[in-house]
């Protein structure tokens, strides 16, 4: 039987890995399981601990969170937010190109969605700090967020690419430009839906 | 079913041949529950927030058509082997 000193003990451990919520009472109970198990086979509490932390010592390795950001996350954590992160992108790319198929039939539909975007974007900003979904520390990690950081990046790169290869100054008027404004669009929101559910997607 | 149950089981299941790596299953079981695979329900046990998963009707169907899949996989192998 695990006394209350010992529970402390991993918990302190497990906070140091910084892991979100969900993902640790999630770890948390499964290395009390664990310990407990390893305990009744006549393992001491720091033999069991030490047995338990060296089978997760890979997931729970500190690793850079991603290529554009100093933060350090469990490896565990980093796979979690990965596989969002790859759905947010594929949803997104997803939408794009219905956009682009509209774009080709209908000129001014572009200025439509990007404002509807906009409006959305700003009610979820709106929504998340009145209903504190949201604190303005997040706000601000969410501004300089991995994936965020990344679409201004090639964003920067498709405008000037454009404008010195078309050597056009409408070059903003492009497809492919009105079609990653969009996609940037959709990205942000769904940060800002998942921030909203309370789903961890800072990094 | 929880995470360690799950480990448990397979084991059990297995014989210990299959002893799954317990970091990489909840990773795995966030993304399933992320594609609708599966859903969850949190209970306190000992003080603790347990997190049990269920199969959606959308998981089942999957689960049906995968294991089918298997099965004349398996089948196929044991004939070639077997000629």
């Amino acid at each position: 039987m695990m006394t209350k000193f010992q529970e402390r003990e991993i918990h302190d451990f497990l906070r140091r890995k910084k892991l979100s919520a969900v993902i640790f009472n999630e770890v948390y109970d499964h290395f009390v399981i664990q310990i407990s198990e390893l305990m009744k086979e006549n393992l001491s509490f720091q033999e069991a601990f030490l047995k338990t932390k060296i089978g997760w010592q890979y997931e729970l390795e500190m690793v850079n969170a991603d290529v554009l950001s100093f933060k350090k996350i469990a490896r565990i954590e980093k796979t979690v937010l990965k596989s969002r992160f790859r759905n947010i992108i594929l949803s997104s790319i997803s939408l794009s190109m219905i956009g682009l198929a509209a774009f080709l039939f209908l000129n001014d539909y572009f200025y439509i969605v990007q404002v509807s975007l906009a409006v959305l974007c700003f009610s979820m900003l709106v929504y998340n700090f009145t209903f504190k979904k949201m604190k303005f520390r997040e706000y601000i990690e969410l501004s300089f967020h991995p994936l965020i950081l990344r679409n201004l990046f090639i964003g920067c790169i498709l405008f000037l690419g454009m404008g010195y290869f078309t050597q056009s100054a409408h070059f903003r008027d492009f497809e492919i430009v009105k079609v990653f404004s969009i996609y940037t669009g959709l990205v942000q929101i769904q940060l800002l839906y998942f921030r909203s559910k309370k789903v961890n997607v800072l990094i | 079913m929880y995470g360690y149950q799950m480990t448990q089981r397979a084991k059990e299941l297995t014989e210990g041949e299959l002893e799954m790596t317990e970091g990489a299953l909840y990773p795995l079981l966030h993304k399933l529950e992320g594609d609708g695979i599966i859903t969850s329900e949190i209970q306190k046990i000992n003080g603790r927030d347990r997190k049990y998963y269920l199969l959606t009707e959308k998981g089942k169907r999957q689960q049906a058509n995968q294991e089918a899949e298997m099965k004349t996989y398996l089948f196929n192998l044991n004939t070639i082997f077997n000629i």
